[in-house]
């Protein structure tokens, strides 16, 4: 059996690692209820661009945007969204495992596809793969994220459905249901299938032209649905850490009961044994 | 008086009633009153004006449009900025956009350093040997 000391350490460590966990579970709990509340804020604005596209697009016949038109589809972009930092339990796993079945099942090579990845962990995992990477550098996703870390990599890829690269792109990341479940979700972004705006009664006048106003509204569109996208993911990102850290407070628990009864028990075989050697020491003596 | 909310990304902005706007984009200028009709404008990038009795005020816009009816203006944008001044609102906007990417890159630096150095001193004190 191991010595008491030798046990009473590892108990003070798990003990310390069981105190950072709980401390990270409650940082990951201010931090998601702060991603709920962006989420919330973004929603109207999102709102608002649907309502004038859809709008234009009603009140227009003679529109059209190449974003909005579906093609066959050749070569298909990727979106993938991942996670800056580790220990958010299998967040990121998830999306990786979801991802490549996908893929395996539709594409017979990787020359048939492209993948922008969002989040430094998920960059460096699929640095190594045999893929088509959109993006040459890390994109952060950091926790307070902003339009304008993502905006580099969006822009590259409209760019590259303009110009007909590729010819629809799919965004995968773990969808927020949730604080206990986040599923891993793929959602067909582009072509731009239905803006469930909702049509104003006003006519309004277009400047300078329609065609001109639905130009510019539909790279903001886009870049804003993605932008929700990656909000969404962030809130799930903290909610997976939280229950990764609650568990591992739990274990924490657990491996200290264990300890602790071994502990209990070392300590008494010893007294134990310093008795028996105190009665032999006395009966030798008589 | 004409009310006008700019709303970016990040929330609401901006809430105001002012006595008319001019607009500024890549076609040139363009004044909007009260009772105008409803219109949309695109606005990529430019500016608006905001004249008030007593003062003068720009929301510098990079991606985004206006919308006004019932005189009520409605600017969606990407990213704005409102301040006295146009000429530095443009390059304000275009330096917090590369301050934020060196801000990213200067702390995956500093956190793979960081994380380096733990992964050695937990070597160096054979932690994983407990």
């Amino acid at each position: 059996m191991a010595s008491t000391r030798h046990i009473k350490s590892k108990i003070n460590a798990t003990q310390k690692i069981s105190q950072i966990t709980k401390a990270m579970n409650m940082v990951s709990a201010s931090k998601l209820r702060k991603a709920e509340r962006t989420i919330k804020e973004y929603r109207p604005f999102i709102k608002s661009v649907q309502n004038t596209i859809a709008t234009i697009l009603s009140s227009n016949i003679d529109v059209s945007h190449k974003m909005l038109e579906e093609r066959k589809v050749k070569k298909t972009g990727y979106l993938i969204i991942t996670t800056d930092r580790g220990l958010a339990g299998g967040y990121n796993a998830n999306i990786y495992r979801k991802f490549f079945n996908d893929v395996k099942l539709k594409h017979k090579s990787s020359d048939e596809y492209f993948v922008g990845v969002l989040g430094s962990r998920g960059f460096s995992y699929l640095l190594n793969k045999d893929l088509k990477l959109i993006n040459k550098n890390v994109i952060n996703i950091r926790d307070d994220v902003q339009f304008i870390d993502i905006l580099d990599l969006i822009q590259k890829m409209i760019d590259m459905y303009i110009i007909e690269e590729i010819d629809e792109i799919i965004v995968y990341y773990n969808k927020y249901m949730n604080t206990l479940n986040q599923q891993v979700t793929f959602e067909k972004i582009l072509p731009v299938s239905n803006i469930n705006g909702e049509k104003s009664k006003i006519l309004y006048e277009l400047e300078p032209s329609p065609q001109a106003v639905l130009d510019t509204l539909m790279p903001i569109y886009f870049q804003n649905v993605i932008y929700g996208f990656i909000l969404n993911a962030k809130a799930s990102e903290h909610a997976a850490r939280m229950n990764a850290m609650n568990n591992a407070t739990n274990n924490a628990k657990e491996i200290i009961n264990k300890l602790t009864v071994h502990y209990n028990r070392a300590r008494q075989a010893a007294i134990t044994q310093e008795i028996t050697e105190i009665v032999s020491g006395a009966s030798a003596l008589k | 008086m004409i009310k006008i909310n700019v709303v970016t990304p990040l929330g609401k902005l901006f809430e105001e009633e002012v006595n008319f706007i001019t607009i500024r984009n890549a076609d040139g200028e363009q004044a909007i009153l009260k009772n105008h009709i409803p219109v949309v404008i695109a606005i990529n990038p430019g500016y608006i004006k905001l004249n008030r009795k007593d003062e003068i005020l720009f929301v510098t816009i990079v991606g985004g449009f206006l919308e006004f009816s019932n005189n009520i203006v409605n600017v969606i944008a990407q990213e704005a900025e409102i301040g006295r001044d146009h000429d530095n609102a443009l390059k304000h906007l275009e330096d917090l956009r590369k301050n934020r990417v060196n801000e990213n890159k200067r702390k995956n630096i500093d956190f793979t350093k960081a994380e380096r150095e733990l992964r050695e001193q937990i070597r160096n004190i054979s932690a994983n040997q407990l």
